[in-house]
């Protein structure tokens, strides 16, 4: 283990250069790196349920990715494109906001950013989060002004040159979504071989705002991915979270929405479909700190050929958040015996008037429904598929 | 159309029927009856091609065909449909999605559009309101709603052949009228129909050429519809001593 630690300090200390150089100013990263150690980094992932994985990846010999040459063409209007963990100016388009690359923002929005860096590293328990927030050094910073509805989704778009060796890319994205704004996005995630993809996406919701976030990922034998939502919802605002996922070599994500204003709004939707071998974690702390407001996860999972699935869900609910409703779901789908799935649900409520519940189920496709479909002239894959739609 | 010839059938290590012979031919109408446990549903399963029951002696040709080596969709194609005694129902798949892709493996041209107007037809003969088409598989149907899905089902992929296991059960008298006369609309003289019933009443609104007594694994008799009559009135009781 201890070599593995080493070899990721050798990958932080390795850009210690560009600590110095690059765009994010020091002060800002360093602290996500003395967190990462503070962490003992991927000790305790490492002693979950993607343990083997993880060592897997962490026997590697990493680098982190750097700045390589650019594609010229502009993926699609109203996209956000990064190109191995970078984002890239010139690539984008999204004319209703104001799109800067970090330093830049930093330079505009330094109060905001400082304070916002501050209480993220405070309260961030994750260690990719962590790791992210010390090498991410091509990152986005995205202000939508208030009262502005864009009704076009927008893309995040990432992109990946090739490489020799094992690359560890760190895209990091931060949204500020003004008063009573409405967006769309869709996040189009890849990872391949020779590629850890740690990614993180800090969203800060005024009052009123409202934004759907769709990731979807197709999925990867050979690669590894992880993936950190940070949320911050003020009043009355509604962030509504789907993915839909089929897995890696070793996939986490880490969703923490935090209610901060009254009657704010909180959706986390998961469909996953896990083929041969892959795995996927999931942790969620949806926490609620202002009185009535609203929380829903809800995530399905289908899993087969050995794969692996967790997810430990926890509701928050401080002595502030009178009122507040919220559930939590979980159904496992497994095909055969060798899909694994593991569901931990975990409520802590600290005040009265709350509406909380949560479940879980583990089941197999009904004989009796397969047989009932194939009686009326389904092929069995037919059935299956149709089963499994309706999971 | 179907003849069934010595047919050994166990299920879960015991045998269930022992050696039952029954032929049906085009333009006949056929009753089983028979007491609980006589294994009228067994032979429904089997006809229909439900992997848990094995078939040990015996063959069932379906127009000259052996149905023992054939998937349960292989039977649906060749234009069987056994009806369910209790359809499951399944959470998440629409009715009419459902509906679309049973008809459209067995004709694989077949359009959206040409497919939910007859649809449309169908429900209208079995008397069922169109927001059946969008509601789950039978979920939350009631026991009348789940026997008329089985009939709507039979009559869109029109079957040559069909097995109606125990519909009448759970009917109040107007949902049976209604099958019945979904069922009657459908038959003809190319097709044949073997009805599952415990009771006489069914056999009122659809009149079976031919009665046959199932008890212990084997047919005891075979009859008019007269001798429906006769087991309302004698129950099945001295069949046992035979």
């Amino acid at each position: 283990m201890h070599r593995l630690q080493n070899n990721w300090k050798d990958l932080v200390m390795n850009t210690t250069l560009p600590f110095k150089t690059l765009y994010q100013p020091d002060s800002l990263r360093e602290p996500f790196w003395h967190l990462f150690e503070k962490m003992e980094g991927f000790k305790k992932l490492s002693q979950g349920y993607l343990g083997n994985r993880l060592g897997l990846l962490l026997s590697q010999k990493i680098v982190a990715s750097t700045q390589k040459v650019q594609e010229r063409r502009q993926v699609r209007e109203r996209s956000l494109v990064f190109v191995d963990g970078f984002s890239v100016k010139e690539l984008s388009s999204f004319p209703e906001a104001i799109v800067l690359p970090f330093p830049e923002a930093y330079h505009t929005y330094a109060s905001f950013i400082e304070s916002r860096i501050q209480r993220v590293i405070a309260h961030e328990k994750s260690a990719p989060a962590a790791l992210n927030g010390a090498l991410a050094t091509g990152a986005a910073f995205v202000y939508l002004p208030p009262h502005t509805v864009v009704k076009e989704r927008i893309e995040i778009v990432q992109l990946y040159s090739g490489r020799e060796s094992f690359v560890l890319a760190s895209p990091r994205l931060q949204m500020v979504i003004g008063k009573h704004s409405q967006l769309k996005v869709v996040m189009r995630q890849s990872t391949e071989k020779l590629l850890c993809c740690n990614q993180l996406l800090d969203l800060h919701l005024e009052e009123g705002a409202k934004v759907e976030y769709v990731t979807l990922f197709s999925g990867s034998e050979e690669g590894f991915l992880f993936d950190t939502v940070r949320a911050t919802l003020k009043g009355h605002s509604s962030l509504s979270c789907y993915l839909l996922s089929r897995g890696a070599k070793a996939s986490v994500r880490d969703y923490h929405m935090e209610l901060v204003g009254e009657g704010a709004e909180a959706k986390l939707k998961v469909a996953l479909h896990l083929p041969e071998k892959r795995q996927e974690q999931i942790d969620v702390l949806m926490e609620h700190r202002a009185p009535h407001c609203t929380s829903d996860q809800h995530i399905k999972q289908v899993g087969y050929g050995g794969s692996r699935h967790s997810f430990s869900g926890t509701i928050y609910v401080h002595k502030t958040a009178k009122g507040t409703t919220s559930y939590q779901k979980h159904g496992a789908l497994l095909l055969d015996p060798t899909a694994f799935s593991a569901a931990r649900p975990n409520l802590e409520i600290f005040t009265d008037e709350v509406k909380a519940s949560h479940g879980a189920t583990v089941g197999q496709l009904s004989k009796e429904a397969l047989f009932y479909l194939i009686s009326r002239g389904l092929s069995k894959e037919r059935a299956q598929e149709l089963l499994i739609e309706a999971h | 159309m179907l003849e069934i010839q010595d047919i050994h059938v166990v299920h879960e290590g015991r045998e269930i029927l022992s050696g039952l012979n029954l032929t049906v031919r085009k333009g006949e109408i056929h009753a089983l009856m028979g007491p609980n446990g006589a294994g009228k549903s067994t032979l429904a399963k089997v006809i229909a091609g439900h992997p848990d029951y094995e078939v040990t002696e015996g063959e069932i040709l379906f127009q000259g065909l052996s149905l023992l080596d054939k998937e349960a969709e292989e039977r649906a194609h060749l234009g069987l449909f056994v009806s369910f005694q209790y359809p499951p129902e399944i959470s998440g798949v629409s009715n009419s999605q459902f509906l679309f892709h049973a008809m459209k493996a067995k004709e694989p041209t077949l359009t959206r559009e040409v497919f939910e107007q007859l649809l449309t037809e169908k429900m209208a003969l079995v008397e069922m309101r169109t927001e059946f088409k969008e509601r789950s598989v039978n979920e939350g149907f009631s026991g009348g709603e789940k026997k008329r899905n089985e009939i709507l089902q039979m009559a869109l992929l029109n079957p040559t052949f069909a097995l109606l296991d125990e519909t009448d059960s759970g009917l109040d008298i107007d949902a049976l009228r209604i099958v019945a006369a979904g069922v009657n609309h459908l038959m003809s003289q190319e097709k044949g129909l073997l009805l599952i019933t415990h009771y006489q009443r069914l056999l009122e609104y659809i009149q079976p050429h031919f009665v046959h007594v199932l008890v212990g694994g084997k047919i005891r008799e075979t009859g008019d519809a007269s001798l429906a009559k006769q087991l309302e009135r004698s129950g099945y009781e001295h069949y046992a001593t035979l």
